[in-house]
């Protein structure tokens, strides 16, 4: 049976690997072949689910197509893995060199495996999938609370609230400095939860195209139940109000963590997004004034 | 409304049928004999393959050829090694810090040894005095003595840049590593627990065999196309030559014979039979996409080929892939009881 993962990694990666003398990276190589193959099958569900969606039950119509194209852009950045390129390049090395550090070195720490706090359940791969899952999620909804929280960092966090057009390919339009800090704190406690390498690739997946649907310009409620299980358009549309949201709905996949820390709202609304201080604030319209126009703020905050 | 546990199900049946995965730090095994060599004739012991990507192994009947279980292990399992009383199958699970024992006639988990830290390669001496681990994203080697079935950690050994795979001499006084990152062959004397040398190899060196006169040492060089051959008679190692094999040379098993040992080519995705007396190939063999680990099990040669995901079998009589079975994702360490004696 034809493996894509397999194919593109043969036939493509690794030679480009090996003629730029990166032999010691296959096997990261063979990993990031799966990373771009599920970027591809992403970007295929938002143009080919997501995209009807909105057309078939839009909150609000769509007046400024420029900028959902740069929010593509974002979405093409992210997705396909120039990022995490980005990332593996220059970060990352650091950050394993510090870990080693950590644990062979005169502290002598050891990672604390999730998935070995009760051994006969969670040594099972469903249940630590499971248990890594919630736990990440409940580490996202906090890291999104100081992102709201710390001055500095709503300054570049606001580009992502900054879009009154919000749509499914909205979800990346972050600041790469906003991003490369999330990023640093996601693999810091990915290293000191023990997470496993294929598990984390599915819960970036499911993360991922679920802040997809979130973002999606679309009138769906996942119920009265459903709500408080997983986070709906609606629910994060609340999130993005122009007037009324930035207190509430911090989750990022489960809303448990909004309902546990009293942020939740469940209000059944369908607000304009953006920040109450546009438009008297610039943003930027491309990709390039947006990422400059965001370090000016964070200087300035 | 849309279903959630409608959407959430599928999408992870999609997710786990695809199959796509993580890149692993990886490489092979190569398990010295136990003090008592299985004999492979009766077939009937399960293979085991380690799906390094899945955190399972896979245990294959060797009669029907169906994978008969899976098993969940820790995180990132690479590479196997029998107990010095045989009565387990150790596999070390790099990733959570963890040992799972096997019973390597039945299958069953007996127990996880918790806190061994990122053992990715591991080796016992041929004394079964020393056990010792690779800590390849850490840098360092373990030495720990064996006593009542487990492992005392004697000391910490800082290497070079990733160490990779180990040897350990027939008099289990010198223990060799090479360092996959750092392009190095080090050699630790085991009673000091010092390092006596080290030597600059090729690209990305790999895998180890020591032919047993202990003067000679093979080592795969997974960025390169072959195999470099070091005499470690003297009290400094000396590079004699390099035998060309196929691109992305990577791990040894011996063939049973005491003349013979096979080699796997990542990259080539081919298996070379090199004669010891020669150090010259006298075979070539198909070894699937990601030839890695292998073993040999009476005229089958086992290979776990990574990047399909499958067990490749060969055989070695005709040559030629008598079958693939579909296992899980990286699939690395290969190992049966039944297999041929290690020389």
């Amino acid at each position: 049976m034809f493996d894509p993962q397999q194919w593109l990694f043969e036939s493509v990666f690794q030679p480009v690997m090996l003629w730029l003398d990166m032999g010691s990276y296959v096997e990261d190589g063979y990993g990031a072949a799966a990373w771009f193959l599920w970027g591809v099958l992403e970007i295929a569900l938002i143009a080919c689910v997501l995209v009807p969606l909105q057309r078939w039950r839009p909150v609000e119509a769509v007046v400024d197509s420029a900028t959902i194209r740069v929010d593509m852009l974002y979405t093409v950045i992210h997705r396909l893995g120039l990022f995490r390129l980005f990332m593996f390049l220059t970060l990352e090395p650091l950050l394993s060199e510090a870990f080693g550090a950590l644990r062979s070195g005169s502290l002598d720490m050891s990672t604390f495996h999730l998935d070995q706090v009760w051994p006969s359940l969670t040594d099972y791969s469903v249940v630590s999938f499971f248990i890594y899952l919630i736990a990440l999620d409940f580490v996202g909804y906090w890291i999104h609370r100081a992102q709201h929280g710390v001055r500095a960092w709503w300054a570049l966090h606001s580009l992502h609230h900054a879009q009154t057009q919000m749509t499914c390919w909205s979800d990346n339009r972050n600041h790469l400095l906003d991003d490369i800090v999330v990023d640093v704190l996601f693999i810091c406690t990915a290293f000191f939860i023990g997470v496993s390498p294929s598990q984390f690739v599915l819960i970036v997946v499911i993360t991922q195209l679920s802040e997809s649907l979130q973002h999606t310009n679309v009138r769906i409620s996942f119920g009265r139940i459903g709500e408080r299980l997983w986070v709906s358009p609606r629910f994060h549309r609340v999130h993005h109000s122009v007037s009324h949201g930035f207190g509430h709905n911090f989750g990022v996949l489960l809303p448990w963590w909004d309902v546990l820390f009293g942020t939740a709202n469940f209000e059944d609304r369908y607000d304009p997004t953006g920040v109450d201080d546009q438009p008297r604030v610039d943003y930027g319209r491309g990709f390039l004034a947006q990422q400059w126009l965001g370090l000016k703020r964070m200087v300035r905050a | 409304m849309i279903s959630l546990h409608h959407f959430l199900s599928r999408l992870l049946l999609t997710l786990s049928l695809a199959g796509w995965g993580f890149a692993a730090i990886g490489q092979t095994p190569t398990n010295k004999a136990p003090l008592v060599i299985p004999v492979a004739s009766a077939v009937g012991s399960p293979i085991f393959v380690l799906n390094s990507l899945d955190a399972t192994i896979s245990v294959i009947d060797p009669k029907t050829w169906l994978v008969t279980k899976n098993i969940d292990t820790g995180k990132e399992p690479h590479h196997f090694y029998l107990s010095p009383d045989e009565k387990s199958l150790i596999v070390a699970n790099a990733a959570s810090d963890s040992l799972t024992f096997l019973d390597p006639r039945t299958a069953q988990v007996q127990r996880v040894m918790r806190d061994i830290r990122d053992p990715y390669h591991l080796r016992f001496s041929p004394d079964m005095k020393w056990f010792v681990t690779a800590a390849n994203r850490l840098d360092h080697i373990d030495l720990y003595e064996w006593q009542n079935s487990a492992p005392v950690l004697k000391k910490r050994v800082r290497t070079g840049k990733t160490p990779s795979h180990l040897w350990i001499n027939t008099k289990s006084t010198i223990l060799y590593a090479t360092m996959q990152d750092s392009d190095e062959l080090i050699a630790i004397d085991l009673n000091s627990q010092a390092i006596l040398w080290r030597i600059k190899t090729g690209k990305q060196p790999a895998d180890i065999y020591g032919l047993a006169d202990d003067k000679t040492l093979l080592v795969g060089l997974t960025g390169s196309d072959g195999v470099q051959v070091f005499d470690v008679s003297g009290p400094a190692p000396k590079l004699m030559q390099k035998i060309l094999t196929g691109k992305g040379a990577h791990a040894f098993r011996s063939a049973g014979d005491k003349r013979h040992v096979y080699v796997s080519n990542r990259i080539a995705n081919t298996i070379n039979k090199l004669d010891l007396t020669t150090l010259k190939v006298v075979a070539t063999y198909p070894g699937g996409s990601g030839a890695d680990c292998m073993e040999v099990m009476g005229n089958k040669l086992l290979v776990t080929s990574r990047w399909e995901k499958k067990l490749t079998v060969i055989d070695l009589t005709s040559g030629k892939i008598e079958r693939q079975i579909p296992v899980g994702k990286s699939p690395h360490g290969v190992w049966t009881l039944d297999h041929v004696p290690r020389d």
